[in-house]
């Protein structure tokens, strides 16, 4: 079973984004769920949010402790050690973020996937709803998802013109990622 | 998307949402609602359904929960499919309403989404909610998951509905846990739950043209003889739902045990004791401890109210030793809800097993893999004849 | 009065009697004698009962149909709910006979400490919605069954056995609410006041709610003297409820999604005192008191007719 951890903020997407992995994931015949742990609704909070997905039926419905991947939405919330907590090794980080790191940003990070997905979600939406486009980076980044999957969920999601232009930005997300492997 | 559900289909959808196709695919005449969090995504899908053409219901969009259940109450007097649903303190000011439409013997189904009390201000989940009512003569079935919810619903209205029982059932779900847990959800088609749910035929009480008053009864043998039925009826309906689930395996395919289920009990020598969400938790515990060589099972409570003490006793009967969690605390009395009543359904009937209770998630504090295996190897200790401790607090060891 | 110009049109008859069908409940059920409360149920059952549905609560008025071990007192069916919600109760019926294109009346029949009090988000909700339902509210001005109990319609200065009189206290020290206004102000379908002192015009408005409740919601607040509870001899129920309209002390008016319209005037207006002194629940009153009363239903009165004279003007205006 994999583990996903998506931290960000009230008004990011966080907690559809962990939705649209859970339709994603069920697109590609795998077991999976995926929920918000939140309370009172408030735009700018911190929101933490989780996805599992497996070859065998889940059932526990626990938060996650010792994640495979963590998906940081809001890059400030990229230097608080409380999101890197049980970290596993050989872990995959994909974030949200205008410049790649200097240094290998926790010491079980495999995997670094980096998409300045605020600029391409104003451009494109005009608004900072990033969900979309971080998906594409973590489709990028990690390989567990094609793709044509995210593309054929995303209708589920948005109509109309946000289908579109969510659409390009789920797109520009993918194809704009800077990957670092760590030895 | 299809508008109207013509086609069996899988969809992701939380747990809320697989409440409000439950109720969707039963086709009900009038839907009584107020929103309340974890529950109030119900009251938005199903005016959304209503919104977009897909079903075919009077929504009363009630000023409060006391009238919203009220307004089912009329409605499923007069012989409508009724649906419902709420949480918390939205129960309690329901209550007035609540407490009358099992005295009315009317098949009623509605959610509850199970959550904790105020104060302290939280909205987090427990069963503390749901246990301040069980004896309401409501039938009270819990579920894990969101494919669950949706079909424990639909059940629902055939033990509801059903002449031997008509007595109103409330499914109850772990507020967040399943609320928004999002899942593949496979939904059935209208016409399927309608073969499977007859609509013609199904008994109604009263209309325009046929009186359903009933008259003044005092303290007299009459009323012994109503409430006398009504607990018969409660009792018949833990055999319904045996039956009903047997039917709904052959018409859909899945089961879930009836009354409980137990998971790997076979050989079991010692069992946990739970119901809800933490069920699905605690089957990987399961699973995790046999791979270790520990002997354990697990029952899953469904039915809460009836207490299904037949079929507890059955299941429990070669157990050495017995860890309960318990997800909300009986004020006044030492453990939790659960503990309670399995002491009083094993002891004195010939199954006077060592327990020992484990009060936890309280105000959503998660029942976690770690504090489970600790339930189950001091179960384990309590069966080797080790001292224990009757009632644990986990979040506070 | 200017001509009638009404949504919900019913005949005039000329005679009460030629509005009213069969009598519906049974003679000698266990009402005190004198009671307003009977008069006005058999009115409603005479006028409204053929396709009726009934929803009661705890109080006299259920008593009264709902019969006891050996029958029924009445012969239309019915429906017990709380005093909390009667009002959601009856909105639910009302539903499924939308949805399932059913012909019926739903009734709601309860006292003001179900509709001004422990009810009144209810029967708020319900009219908010629209909810097609006729709600007659028996103002016996208190809780008569229990024993005579404050409510929030109990009038001021009036004695209740919460509401003694004694040394600091001379019965309620605060005004009624005036619930029929309130109910207006939702903007329902029809609104009407009524007392069984003046019959037709108590049947001509629950006629028109019966018509009323294909578009909306209808209320009508009937004044219902307890013979019991207010303490006068049960043989002057019908004089006490004229004197009422006559002193200006309980208008008689009607109102139709907001445009206010009087049923009927005094032509000669009798000091209020003349209603009071009828009644032993004020027996305590003094002259101040008296001179009070007289200012707050002056007030009231003269509220209602303003308004009823906006509407007539607006009604003319758009002509």
């Amino acid at each position: 079973m994999i583990e996903i951890r998506l931290h960000g903020r009230g008004g990011q997407g966080a907690a559809s984004a962990s939705g649209m992995l859970v339709s994603a994931f069920t697109e590609e015949g795998k077991y999976t769920c995926g929920f918000p742990m939140f309370g009172f609704e408030r735009r700018g909070a911190p929101v933490t949010t989780f996805a599992r997905f497996s070859d065998k039926p889940i059932t526990e419905k626990t938060m996650i402790y010792t994640p495979n991947c963590l998906v940081v939405l809001d890059s400030a919330q990229l230097s608080f050690p409380n999101v890197y907590a049980g970290f596993q090794e050989n872990g995959i980080l994909v974030a949200n973020s205008n410049r790649l790191p200097e240094s290998k940003p926790h010491e079980n990070c495999k995997k670094l996937g980096v998409v300045d997905a605020t600029s391409i979600a104003i451009e494109e939406i005009g608004i900072a709803a990033i969900n979309t486009c971080i998906l594409g980076a973590f489709a990028a980044t990690t390989g567990w998802l094609q793709l044509d999957t995210l593309v054929n969920i995303l209708p589920v999601y948005f109509k109309g013109k946000m289908l579109d232009t969510n659409m390009r930005s789920l797109e520009r997300g993918y194809h704009e990622t800077q990957i670092v492997e760590y030895e | 998307m299809d508008m109207v559900q013509n086609t069996e289909k899988v969809e992701v959808v939380s747990g809320n949402k697989s409440a409000a196709y439950g109720a969707y695919v039963c086709s009900p005449d009038v839907i009584g609602i107020y929103p309340i969090t974890p529950q109030t995504s119900v009251v938005e899908d199903l005016t959304q359904f209503i919104a977009d053409g897909r079903l075919d219901a009077e929504i009363v969009e009630a000023e409060g929960e006391i009238s919203a259940m009220a307004s089912v109450i009329g409605a499923s007097a007069g012989g409508a499919r009724t649906f419902s649903s709420t949480s918390s303190m939205g129960l309690f000011f329901m209550f007035d309403s609540y407490i009358m439409a099992p005295l009315y013997r009317l098949p009623i189904v509605m959610v509850n989404s199970n959550r904790e009390l105020l104060p302290p201000n939280t909205v987090a989940c427990s069963h503390q909610d749901i246990m301040e009512v069980i004896e309401t003569g409501w039938i009270h079935i819990h579920v894990e998951n969101c494919q669950e919810i949706l079909d424990a619903i639909i059940m629902a209205y055939r033990i509801a509905e059903d002449p031997e029982i008509l007595l109103p059932v409330d499914v109850c779900y772990d507020g967040f846990y399943l609320s928004y847990l999002r899942e593949p959800v496979n939904i059935p088609s209208i016409e399927a739950v309608n073969n499977f749910l007859p609509t013609q035929d199904r008994p109604t009480l009263g209309g325009p043209n046929n009186v359903f008053s009933c008259i003044y009864c005092g303290a007299d043998q009459e009323m012994a003889e109503l409430r006398y039925r009504q607990q018969d009826a409660m009792e018949k309906s833990k055999e319904k739902l045996e039956q009903v689930e047997q039917e709904f395996a052959q018409h859909f395919g899945r089961s879930y045990g009836g009354q409980l289920e137990e998971y790997r009990m076979e050989d079991a020598e010692i069992a946990l004791f739970c119901m809800g969400s933490h069920a699905g938790t605690a089957r990987v515990v399961v699973d995790q401890k046999r791979e270790q060589g520990i002997k354990v099972g697990l029952v899953k409570l469904r039915m809460f109210r009836p207490f299904p003490q037949e079929r507890v006793l059955t299941a429990l009967k070669n157990v050495k030793a017995l860890g309960v969690i318990d997800r909300s605390v009986a004020f006044g009395w030492k453990g939790g809800h659960l503990y309670r009543e399995l002491r009083s359904a094993l002891y004195g009937h010939g199954l006077e097993i060592p327990m020992a209770d484990y009060i936890a998630g309280l105000g959503g504090h998660d029942i976690t893999i770690p504090l489970i295996e600790r339930v189950v190897d001091e179960t384990k200790g309590i069966a080797e004849g080790k001292q224990y401790q009757e009632i644990t607090w986990l979040a506070l060891e | 009065m200017a001509e009638e110009k009404t949504l919900f049109k019913f005949p005039k008859a000329k005679r009460v009697y030629e509005q009213l069908g069969e009598d519906r409940l049974s003679n000698g059920i266990i009402a005190c004698p004198g009671c307003a409360e009977e008069l006005g149920l058999r009115y409603v059952l005479r006028t409204l009962g053929q396709d009726a549905t009934l929803f009661g609560i705890p109080g006299c008025s259920i008593l009264m149909y709902m019969g006891n071990s050996q029958g029924s007192y009445s012969n239309v069916p019915w429906f017990m709910g709380a005093m909390t919600n009667i009002a959601a109760m009856a909105s639910g019926y009302s539903r499924y006979l939308q949805k399932t294109k059913q012909k019926g009346t739903p009734i709601v029949i309860a006292g003001d400490g179900s509709a001004s009090d422990v009810g009144f988000q209810s029967l708020s909700g319900a009219a908010e919605r629209g909810e097609k339902i006729i709600f007659i509210c028996l103002d016996n001005e208190g809780y008569m069954n229990t024993g005579m109990q404050r409510s929030s319609s109990t009038p001021y200065k009036s004695w209740t056995s919460t509401t003694p009189v004694g040394e600091f206290a001379r019965g309620k020290n605060k005004e009624a609410k005036y619930l029929p206004l309130l109910m207006a102000f939702h903007n329902i379908a029809y609104t009407a006041t009524a007392n069984v002192g003046f019959l037709q015009d108590y049947v001509q408005k629950l006629n028109k709610a019966k018509e009323a409740i294909q578009h909306g919601m209808a209320y009508i607040h009937l004044l219902c003297p307890c013979d019991t509870g207010w303490r006068y001899p049960s043989d002057k129920t019908i004089d006490i409820s004229q004197k009422a309209v006559d002193t200006n002390y309980f208008p008689l008016w009607e109102a139709e999604y907001g445009h206010f319209r009087m049923t009927y005037e005094p032509k000669k207006v009798l000091p209020v005192k003349e209603y009071i002194s009828m009644q032993g629940k004020y027996r305590h009153l003094k002259d101040e008191d008296l001179e009070e009363i007289q200012e707050q239903t002056d007030k009231r009165y003269n509220r209602i007719k303003a308004l009823a004279e906006s509407g007539e003007k607006q009604a003319q205006a758009k002509e």
